[in-house]
């Protein structure tokens, strides 16, 4: 399976559950917010995800700013 | 004090975290602005580094108002979805709403601000709408749902000042209800006086603190001018004259024949 995470394509074997991605990508997951295909994820939610081949995913923290 | 979104708040300056040599100077300008309500983003996690971790504990270890943005969108969709990640990690309504229309000169679209103004008032959000100093769009947020009214004077970061003046004049006077607080294109404390000076409630800036020689130095300059401003608008400004008028009494003036 083919995901876009954060702009740059990661290919998979399997599935993979959205806890399991943002630990591969060393997320801290209450300090992380989740989109998929551009709309927003609840954290309530997360487990209820089932990413599709394509998929575009956001993993997003706070940052500066002005 | 004056009120903001429900929320009392001594210091009419409002403080953006980004472009400064470092996390301690933005801490140290941040506490000499006395801003109580400084800005925020969203980016994408790098797995390299925890950098957004440690930035959102030293905000919150400040105790301030955290004002998140939605920098960087391009359109509606981008910036509700945005607006809700930002309210679930930083845990409040308030959103500085950007969807931003060109890349040059970062201005506002104005038909997706109102878009997205019209979806997020209906999602509960208190927006904060970055805008132009168009009195029409301005109207439109208001009626979309928006209570805070952010024009620019100038683009981000180009410390151009009221690059405007009659056109936050205009706002003013035609918004008398509505809070202002005047975002991007402020350079040197002396724009910060003229802002307050028209009535504005606010004054929102970032690089003109964080690209100073010394950022914690002009934080101070930049508290004081909003302040001196803010009296001067209560003191009542004289009006200007088009012509010279004696300070000194004019009877009894020596030498002085008919």
């Amino acid at each position: 399976m083919k995901l876009i995470v954060n702009g740059e394509e990661i290919i998979l074997e399997g599935v993979i559950s959205v806890k399991a991605l943002m630990e591969r990508f060393h997320c801290d997951m209450n300090a992380t917010a989740l989109a998929v295909n551009r709309m927003f994820v609840p954290r309530n939610l997360r487990d209820k995800i089932e990413f599709k081949d394509g998929d575009e995913v956001e993993l997003i923290v706070p940052m500066q700013g002005g | 004090m004056f009120s903001v979104a429900n929320t009392s708040l001594k210091s009419r300056l409002f403080l953006g975290t980004a472009l400064y040599p470092s996390p301690e100077v933005m801490v140290k300008a941040i506490q000499a602005s006395g801003a109580e309500v400084v800005t925020a983003s969203l980016r994408r996690q790098s797995p390299k580094d925890n950098s957004g971790k440690a930035f959102w504990d030293i905000v919150r270890q400040l105790c301030v108002h955290v004002l998140p943005n939605t920098a960087g969108c391009r359109s509606v969709k981008e910036a509700v979805a945005t607006a809700h990640m930002a309210r679930e990690l930083f845990l409040t309504s308030w959103i500085k709403l950007e969807v931003i229309g060109d890349d040059y000169n970062l201005q506002p679209d104005p038909f997706g601000l109102v878009a997205a103004t019209h979806q997020l008032a209906k999602d509960g959000f208190e927006v904060f709408a970055y805008t132009t100093d168009d009195l029409v769009v301005a109207q439109r947020l208001v009626d979309a749902g928006c209570r805070i009214i952010m024009p620019w004077a100038a683009p981000i970061g180009t410390g151009q000042g009221l690059v405007n003046k009659n056109a936050l004049k205009t706002l003013r006077a035609r918004l008398p209800d509505v809070t202002l607080i005047v975002d991007a294109g402020i350079g040197r404390p002396s724009d910060a006086v003229q802002v307050m000076e028209l009535g504005f409630d606010g004054v929102l800036l970032n690089t003109a603190v964080a690209l100073a020689q010394d950022p914690v130095a002009m934080a101070k300059a930049f508290a004081l001018s909003i302040e001196a401003g803010r009296l001067a608008y209560e003191s009542g400004i004289m009006n200007q004259r088009d012509t010279a008028v004696p300070t000194t009494p004019t009877v009894g003036v020596p030498f002085w024949h008919q």
